[in-house]
């Protein structure tokens, strides 16, 4: 939560600088549009889509390290109900009651997959 | 096309400009000593190489670029050194500026009528909405583009349709000087002349002035009435269209004209002989 | 296709059709190109954007995109005593046999030509190397003579840098020894000197020139610059939605052109030598270039042709031979057409050039 946010800021800053070469900015600041309209009459709507987008990534992202955390021990404690804590106490039984697993499995792998799709198509209809 | 009347008045006036800027720790001399003057109505041609500085002398003018000294004056009053937004905003408003790459000058996510009635209001041009978007209207019929597509976006017109737009946008206010940085270089030869002519047609039926940059020496001095030469930043000749290209006075000058490639009878023969030389080696 | 003698050509593409295929539908981006070219002379394939001379060159350079289906054609090649239709190779075997190798070719931005991250001398030396099995040594050698064969005073240096250090004039060198590093038979030169500033083309033109007669190169020049085409170019071919639709010997083209496209052309470029015009517009093509999405049915030119006779919209003209060396795709060329002469502009414009040159020739 703390380091999360530079990845976005990294992103936003780069289409930032990006749209900023464009001539349609040039040309509002040749009429004296104040850098209020410019950053978000301007810039803003031209990098929204990437930025959605990026949101929608990182979605799976925070899913799976929540997951990965809580599986080996490090995340949620044992007694609540997230999908690491799921797989972890599914993977003890492994041996005895297999079908344990799969219902968080197939969850995790739907919202993951899910997401990208949902980003590529946001991705696709920006652009 | 006319010739300089000397009776008319200096519009914009350049004196001395110097623009330097610092880039990768080196000093770059954009613009050495540079006078020049555009009268009302008239097209000034400022032709020169990349790196010559035209593109910096223009964007000084219009305000994007700092000059480190000299003077810009425009109908008198003093353009250089303006500090608060408002006061540029007003001094401004009457010099337009259209730009070279039509695929980046529009706002992608903007209707093309919203772009030209934003930078109306931006402005301050026009008493309300209403008026802005009769304004709107009747620049988009100067230029040809039909008034019902003004809801579409840009990614919806071609590069010439979408460098006429740029033109409405800085005609809407209807300002007295028109700045066209490189605006027909990025198309293509028939539509080159299309825009050129309507530039021709809107210096004459409103008799908004321009400076036209470009590198393109031809269509300079098909379109100029007055022509300056640039090279790095220096300022080497200035005359009517027909003194420049008729008498160049400057080496410079007369090895860029001699570096045009021209469709001309001898270079047409040389090739004809070449291809004859070609047919009778074959003869077996 | 020409008068002369086939056996001349070293080129020669056939009926080519090729079709991109595209999420929103297909664009038949050429539409039946017939074109060839000989031993030791320059074509130059004039036209604007969308009319398909970059495509049809890449089809003969064997690097159209994959979404690009040729649906037929040949492009023959005559390499030494065989011909070959080079459609007819796999992709792979293409490469192997051809890139660089006999058929060469250049772009127009130098920058994005050049590897930016390798020395020139690394990229060089990769190209001479690929083409023959030759050591470091040889290597350097032949690099450092092609610098010099493109006119770069100091090859050594040169070998050093990269190419951010160089003039865009330099780089375009550059690229151009690259492309010769192979000894084609065939260079492709797409506008290589648009980017280029007018003194600096006219430096680049002037070599490609004598490189081009010191080694007996056939070249194919793509521009949309007709300047440069005069200085250049022994035939023209010029091109108008995806097919030729006029072909002839550079004094047919400036001085006899038959199709209105052609004069449409001619006359949107002012003139530096007209000094006594009071002529205040430039003649200009109206409309813009069809959409080769779409089936179209009679000539490609009709609907922007002030000249389009009915015919004109219901079946496409073939190639109208006017001469032994002149072709025009117009039913204007037709015997039974009404007789139509060129934009009166126009025809003064070439009387004036005419002029001009019989003066020149008497002092």
């Amino acid at each position: 939560m703390l380091s999360g946010w530079i990845e976005m800021s990294q992103i936003s800053r780069a289409q930032v600088l990006h749209v900023k070469e464009m001539e349609y900015i040039q040309a509002a600041r040749t009429i004296g549009a104040g850098n209020r309209h410019i950053i978000f009459g301007e810039i803003l709507p031209n990098i929204m889509g990437k930025m959605i987008t990026q949101i929608m990534i990182s979605i799976p992202a925070a899913v799976f390290l929540e997951a990965f955390l809580s599986f080996v021990g490090l995340g949620m404690p044992p007694g609540s109900c997230s999908l690491g804590t799921l797989l972890s106490e599914g993977f003890k039984s492994v041996l005895l009651h297999p079908y344990q697993l799969i219902p968080s499995a197939v969850l995790m792998i739907l919202l993951i997959v899910g997401s990208h799709l949902v980003a590529n198509g946001l991705k696709k209809a920006t652009e | 096309m006319s010739k300089t009347d000397v009776s008319k008045k200096a519009l914009l006036s350049v004196n001395d400009l110097c623009m330097y800027f610092d880039s990768a720790g080196r000093r770059i001399k954009a613009a050495e000593h540079v006078s020049f003057e555009i009268n009302e109505g008239e097209v000034f041609g400022l032709v020169g190489e990349s790196g010559s500085g035209k593109s910096s002398i223009g964007k000084c003018i219009i305000g994007l670029n700092r000059a480190t000294s000299g003077s810009i004056s425009f109908h008198g009053t003093e353009l250089t050194g303006i500090k608060s937004r408002r006061e540029y905003t007003e001094k401004m408003r009457d010099i337009q500026m259209i730009f070279q790459d039509p695929m980046s000058s529009l706002n992608p996510k903007k209707q093309v009528g919203q772009i030209i009635r934003d930078a109306l209001k931006i402005q301050h041009i026009g008493k309300d909405a209403k008026e802005r978007d009769k304004m709107a209207a009747d620049a988009f019929r100067r230029v040809g583009i039909p008034v019902e597509y003004a809801d579409r976006y840009p990614r919806s017109f071609s590069g010439g349709q979408r460098q006429r737009i740029g033109i409405a946008r800085a005609l809407a206010g209807k300002p007295k000087l028109v700045i066209a940085d490189e605006c027909i270089a990025a198309l293509d030869a028939s539509v080159q002349a299309q825009i050129v002519n309507m530039i021709n047609e809107i210096k004459k039926e409103t008799g908004t002035a321009f400076l036209f940059i470009s590198h393109d020496l031809s269509m300079v001095r098909f379109l100029s009435d007055r022509i300056g030469v640039l090279h790095l930043g220096y300022l080497l000749e200035t005359g009517t269209a027909e003194e420049i290209f008729r008498e160049p006075m400057h080496p410079y000058t007369r090895k860029l004209l001699g570096a045009i490639p021209r469709c001309q009878c001898r270079i047409l023969l040389r090739a004809a002989n070449h291809s004859v030389r070609l047919s009778a080696t074959t003869l077996r | 296709m020409d008068g002369k003698d086939d056996s001349r050509n070293i080129l020669e593409v056939k009926d080519l059709r090729i079709t991109f295929k595209m999420t929103t539908g297909d664009v038949k981006a050429i539409r039946g190109l017939n074109f060839s070219l000989a031993k030791n002379e320059v074509l130059a394939l004039v036209g604007e954007s969308g009319c398909g001379k970059s495509v049809g060159v890449k089809a003969i350079a064997g690097i159209l995109p994959d979404n690009a289906v040729i649906e037929s054609g040949e492009i023959l090649y005559k390499d030494g005593d065989e011909t070959v239709d080079l459609l007819k190779f796999r992709p792979s075997v293409r490469k192997k046999i051809f890139a660089g190798k006999k058929i060469a070719m250049i772009f127009q931005d130098p920058m994005t030509s050049l590897n930016p991250v390798m020395t020139i001398g690394a990229q060089l030396m990769t190209a001479a190397r690929s083409h023959a099995k030759m050591s470091r040594k040889e290597a350097w050698a032949k690099c450092t003579e092609l610098l010099q064969e493109v006119g770069i005073t100091d090859p050594a240096r040169t070998m050093e840098q990269y190419p951010h250090q160089l003039s865009g004039g330099m780089r375009q060198r550059v690229v151009i020894a690259i492309a010769l590093s192979g000894d084609p038979d065939i260079l492709i030169c797409d506008e290589p000197t648009t980017a280029l500033d007018v003194t600096i083309q006219q430096k680049i033109l002037d070599l490609l020139q004598s490189i081009q007669r010191a080694k007996g190169l056939s070249i194919i020049f793509i521009t949309h610059n007709l300047g440069v085409v005069a200085k250049l170019a022994d035939r023209v071919g010029v091109m108008y939605a995806g097919k030729i639709i006029e072909y002839g010997t550079v004094f047919d083209i400036f001085f006899e052109p038959r199709h209105p496209y052609t004069w449409g052309l001619l006359s949107a470029v002012p003139e530096i030598t007209e000094l006594t015009d009071d002529q205040n517009t430039l003649y200009s093509i109206p409309g813009t270039p069809p959409n080769l999405a779409k089936e179209i049915t009679g000539d490609a030119f009709a609907p922007r042709n002030p000249y389009a006779m009915e015919i004109d919209f219901k079946a496409e003209p073939p190639m109208f031979r006017i001469s032994n060396t002149h072709y025009a795709a117009t039913w204007l060329a037709d015997p039974r057409a009404p007789k139509t002469e060129m934009p009166a502009e126009l025809a003064e414009r070439i009387k004036r050039l005419k002029q001009e040159e019989a003066d020149y020739v008497k002092n």
